[in-house]
């Protein structure tokens, strides 16, 4: 009975919290900028509003532009419910689904599928977008899995699940919640990776991927990647918050309050580091996402020191 | 894994050190030169307080005043006054140079048994002084503004000095003391002499400065 | 017929079957364990799919290749892997193995007529050569050290067992395409027909690494701790440069033979784990990394026969190999677009497939290491492993979005792809068949931990197989596809509501824009070749003609460089220098004359006597 809760409480969390993540980083950084910017719930309106238009559909596109958004939604919701983003949500036998390995790899089916439909269309936009997306997932992957092996080998298993309710190390807990933070920037392709808010070929690399999109599509399209947000974020928090020794145990109601409190208060600070820099030049990224790498193998190194 | 605080702060300057070697800005890596000084002040501290020894504490104050707080603003205001903001002539990827940097880490704890001396306790430090060597040695190689080089100097001297104070069971004050007004000066005067290399050469590229000998 | 009897597996007991044929001091013996019969079952599987695909493909190089000759050799390089795999002594393993390698470049040089061609099977020829001159010079020695040519009695260790493993090593890895003796690899493979690089990049490469598995790993076995930790090294630099490099060809075939090498590399990585799992006596680090070593051999092997297959197929339907020129495929030749699509993701190691599950394996042994190995270089070094993995699975990722996105994907670029036509019933059922293994194999991983864990038990210790396979990936897979239809039922009715329109791709107001405005491979590969450039000198040139260059050019030209360093600068110079003494040198021991041959003779009889009378 219990785990059926969890379950339903689960499934309205995912629909209600990555699109107020959204609003809610789109109007810090609206404040930032001086306006008063769009209401929070706004991501609402703006989905019920790509359902309801006509699509627009390239005829070079195969099935494989049609079926993408699908999937990559499909992917996204999967990987949402299983990691533990706001807390031990889930009951602890489902702990070997929520392997690490395995929700990264989800999330790279959904890349590669979202790769072929940007190249679908046959528009060198799409072309450069996924390329460039190629480039960054390469430079953000490694680095990614070394921050959450350096977690996992001080539990013993890569089970995310069972690592967010054990405790860790301090000082690991912080160097990977960083490093998580810098590779969420990168695979969610905000600033200063990529821009999300403009449609200018040199200055994007996720818009260019999605460029050929309309109505429905778009919508499912809008909504995997606050999902994605979700996760990135949700997870880069539990892992800081893990700094505190003792919040492996708190229970799961407040536990939950504050990582929502957590990822919420990520966002708006991710939304005012928005607007105070810039993109990055498209050759320094990798020397940007070269820290994050840096973080995670001093947090590996310091994992595997002998006790 | 017990460490005692020393070792977390050293470990804590030498996570910074490793940074270091990754930023480009200016006026982030006098931030992160002023930190990591700071940081080596609180293990002075400590190191006082372990040994019953007063001179550590005034010793911690003069390394504070000076090098954590001194010496960035000074050549922060020298590099601002030459209109440098960003080091942007590095001769290696700043990337692979953070690589490096852990890989110097990493050499460093393995020469570890090499280098600590085992009375004194402390061992993980002899290796992070070691490391601290050695990324001050990389950005003095891979930086070309003359200002950078200078950082990557006071990272190695501040590796040098890890190691006295650790290893052994304190130096006689005065020549700590002394170390320290040396490396004061060393510094002033190769600011001084950068600014006036700005302004007959315009620059402080230092590989464009292979043919002063015509 | 002899194809599906491979395939069919005997009972799981160890069956000594000494022939009376004999060989010099050896007999014609042969065993059948688990180890073999895991080796027996990839070739039949593969075997299966080709034999179904090689009429449809062979039908178009008629009048180039003569079928019998492809035939033959595609059944003798089939006997002779049985062989292989089958063999219990060094003299049995030597036979079928040249009769494989002398098959394989029959097969390789049947479409003689091409220089291409040519030129290839004389490079796989020498080395092939090479190799097998290391391996019996190994086999010599453990003969001498041992006194048995049986490979059950070769269990020795310590530092005089050094020096014939590492001869056996370089002969083994020369014939699996491990850096740095790989290059034959990308040569040899793209000019052979399809069905035979399938089998070839799919199983006869394998074999060496049964041999490997056979001889270090399993049962008395050659312990040589160094070994673990070369072949560990040398699998990951194999990984690392074969992925790299695969991101540069734009030739589909010689793509998916770079692609082997780095497969081959991770394989080799996984026997590298088992090996220092023997060393720091771990037994679940040597299970895991041998059970991860062989089910991605088992993987690999059905998802690149898919991918030879189907560039068979293209080849077949465009006569095009080059995927600049392809494109738009996917609507002209849906099912092998969509099998190649299946073979792509399975080889990027995309779950639910079966890539995944033997890569999560080798994850799985890494982070073992990283737990248990005594010295903290190692335990570093297995999450750098991890790192290193998941590097190679992005770059994996990259070059085959690139290819299936050039070659399927868009327009076409050329007047051939724009015609193609679908690929007969046979191909297509080749390819079906071997897509749904790669979905099936992804999916049935609990199912396959018993073999694994027999083959894995030999090594010492009872299989603890059983708590590693933790994923419940089939159930996540049904829920995956429970979602993505739920979605889909409700989007095309959404989308029915409101009916969309076909317009043309976004192009900015410039008006239609035409297959040369689209994307190109090497554009595609151009940051991450530029980012790993050092490696092999990548540089693009550019220069424009015409009278008013800069505003008004005639002509562009762009060309993009790269430089295999360890070709260039170690093998060629070599060669050639080979070659000089070849010819300068040996010409005067050669000079056709018959007195001089003569006093040859009777040079060697004279000192054979003198031998003799000496014993």
């Amino acid at each position: 009975m219990n785990n059926y809760l969890l379950l339903l409480f689960n499934l309205i969390n995912l629909i209600f919290i990555p699109l107020l993540l959204m609003g809610v980083i789109r109007k810090v950084k609206a404040l930032m900028q001086n306006r008063i910017g769009s209401p929070i719930l706004q991501p609402f309106y703006d989905l019920a509003k790509f359902l309801r238009k006509s699509e627009t559909i390239s005829q070079t596109a195969s099935w494989v532009f049609l079926w993408n958004p699908l999937i990559g939604l499909g992917v996204a919701v999967i990987a949402v419910l299983l990691v533990p983003w706001a807390g031990p949500l889930l009951p602890p036998s489902w702990a070997p689904a929520t392997n690490f390995l395995l929700i990264i790899y989800l999330l790279s089916l959904g890349k590669f599928f979202a790769m072929l439909s940007a190249m679908d269309t046959g528009s060198a936009f799409g072309g450069i977008g996924a390329s460039r997306e190629a480039t960054i997932s390469m430079l953000a992957e490694p680095a990614l899995i070394i921050g959450l092996g350096a977690l996992a080998l001080g539990n013993g298993s890569t089970d995310l699940l069972t690592i967010f309710s054990n405790p860790s190390n301090p000082f690991i807990a912080g160097l990977v919640g960083a490093a998580l933070v810098i590779l969420a920037l990168a695979e969610l392709s905000r600033i200063p990776v990529d821009d999300p808010t403009t449609h200018l070929e040199l200055t994007m690399v996720h818009e260019a991927m999605i460029l050929e999109n309309s109505g429905p599509n778009l919508a499912l399209t809008e909504y995997a990647v606050a999902l994605r947000s979700c996760l990135f974020f949700g997870l880069a928090m539990q892992t800081l918050m893990h700094i505190a020794p003792g919040f492996y145990q708190l229970e799961l109601f407040p536990r939950y309050i504050i990582s929502l409190a957590g990822l919420l208060g990520l966002g708006a600070l991710v939304a005012v580091a928005e607007g105070v820099m810039v993109k990055l030049k498209w050759r320094s990224v990798p020397n940007f996402l070269a820290f994050g790498t840096v973080l995670s193998l001093l947090a590996a190194l310091i994992a595997v020191w002998p006790k | 894994m017990n460490f005692s605080l020393i070792e977390i702060l050293a470990a804590g300057s030498a996570t910074l050190a490793v940074l270091m070697c990754g930023i480009t800005s200016l006026k982030a890596q006098l931030q992160a030169l002023a930190c990591q000084t700071a940081l080596f002040a609180g293990i002075c501290v400590l190191v006082g307080i372990q040994q019953h020894a007063e001179h550590f504490l005034i010793l911690a104050l003069v390394i504070f005043l000076l090098k954590a707080i001194g010496i960035p603003l000074f050549l922060g205001w020298s590099s601002q006054r030459m209109g440098i903001q960003r080091d942007t002539g590095v001769t290696l990827n700043p990337g692979i140079t953070l690589m490096m940097g852990f890989g110097a880490l990493l050499a460093g704890y393995f020469l570890t048994p090499q280098f600590a001396v085992q009375s004194a306790g402390n061992p993980i430090c002899a290796g992070i002084s070691l490391a601290l060597l050695f990324i001050g040695m990389l950005l003095m190689i891979t930086r070309r503004l003359a200002i950078s080089q200078v950082v990557g100097f006071l990272v190695m001297e501040n590796g040098i000095f890890l190691y006295g104070l650790t290893q052994t069971h304190g130096m006689p004050h005065l020549v700590e003391m002394a170390a320290i007004f040396e490396v004061l000066i060393a510094v002033l005067i190769a600011g001084l002499v950068i600014f006036r290399i700005n302004r007959s050469f315009e620059h402080i590229d230092v590989s464009k400065m292979r043919t002063l000998r015509h | 017929m002899l194809l599906l009897t491979a395939a069919i597996v005997g009972k799981n007991e160890i069956i000594t079957i000494p022939l009376p044929w004999f060989l010099g001091d050896a007999g014609f013996s042969m065993l059948i364990d688990p180890l073999s019969r895991w080796f027996l079952a990839i070739i039949g599987l593969v075997g299966i799919p080709v034999a179904l695909f090689a009429p449809g493909y062979l039908l178009h190089l008629q009048k180039q290749v003569s079928l019998g000759l492809v035939w033959a050799g595609l059944a003798l390089l089939m006997i002779s892997m049985a062989g292989v795999v089958l063999a219990a002594n060094a003299i049995f393993f030597i036979v079928a193995w040249e009769l494989m390698a002398l098959s394989s470049f029959f097969l390789v040089a049947s479409n003689h007529e091409q220089k291409e061609s040519r030129h290839a099977s004389f490079i796989y020829l020498g080395a092939t050569r090479i190799g097998t001159a290391f391996l019996m010079g190994g086999f010599l020695w453990m003969h001498y050290l041992t006194g048995s040519w049986n490979f059950s009695d070769w269990g020795i260790s310590g530092f005089s067992a050094l020096g014939p493993a590492l001869l056996i090593f370089i002969g083994l890895a020369t014939k699996a395409g491990c850096w740095p003796f790989h290059l034959w690899l990308p040569i040899a493979h793209p000019a052979a027909p399809a069905p035979v690089s399938a089998l070839m990049s799919g199983v006869m490469i394998k074999t060496a690494i049964y041999a490997m598995a056979r001889l270090f790993i399993i049962g008395p076995h050659i312990n040589v701790p160094i070994l673990g930790k070369i072949i560990l090294i040398l699998g990951a630099i194999s990984a690392f440069w074969g992925v790299i490099f695969a991101l540069l060809q734009h030739d589909l075939k010689r793509l998916l033979a770079y692609h082997s090498v780095e497969n081959i590399g991770i394989i080799m990585m996984g026997l590298g784990i088992s090996m220092l799992g023997s060393l720091f006596n771990q037994p679940l680090l040597i299970q895991l990394g041998l059970a991860a070593a062989l089910f991605h051999t088992l993987n690999h092997a059905i998802f690149k026969s898919l991918l030879f297959l189907g560039a068979g197929a293209i080849d077949a339907r465009t006569h095009l190999r080059d995927i600049e020129q392809m494109g738009g495929l996917i609507r002209r030749m849906p099912w092998t677009a969509g099998a190649f699509i299946v073979g792509s993701a399975a080889i990027c190691a995309l779950p639910p497939l079966n890539g995944f599950a033997s890569e999560w394996m080798l994850y799985q042994g890494f982070f073992n290491l990283a737990l248990s190995a005594p010295l903290l270089g190692f335990r570093l070094g297995g999450l750098l492993l991890m790192g290193i993995l998941a590097l190679i699975g992005v770059l994996a990722i990259a070059c085959f979005v690139k290819a299936v996105s050039i070659a399927f994907l868009g327009n076409p670029r050329s007047p051939q792809a724009e015609h193609a036509k679908e690929g007969n019933s046979g191909m297509v059922a080749a390819q079906l068949f071997l897509s749904l293994l790669c979905l099936g194999l992804g999916l049935a991983v609990p199912l396959l931990i018993n073999p694994l864990g027999a083959i894995t038990s030999m090594t010492g210790s009872p299989s603890q197989l059983g708590h590693v396979w933790s994923i419940p990936i089939a159930i996540l897979t049904l829920l995956l596809i429970a979602t993505v239809g739920a979605l889909a039922a409700w989007r095309f009715t959404l989308v029915s509501l409101k009916p969309g329109r076909k317009y043309n791709t976004w192009d900015c107001g410039f008006g239609i824009l035409g297959p040369r405005t689209q994307y190109t491979a090497t554009s595609f590969a151009q940051p991450i070749s530029r980012i790993f450039g050092s490696i092999y000198h990548y540089a693009v040139e550019i220069s424009t003609k015409g009278r008013q260059r800069r505003h008004f050019p005639e002509a562009v030209n762009a060309e993009t460089m790269y430089e295999a360093y360890l070709e260039t600068k170690l093998y060629r110079p070599f060669l050639s220098a080979v070659q000089r003494f070849a010819g300068t040198f040996l010409m005067r021991l050669q000079a056709g004359s018959i007195h001089q041959y003569l006093i040859y003779i009777l040079l060697v009889l004279g000192l054979l006597l003198w031998v003799g009378v000496l014993r």
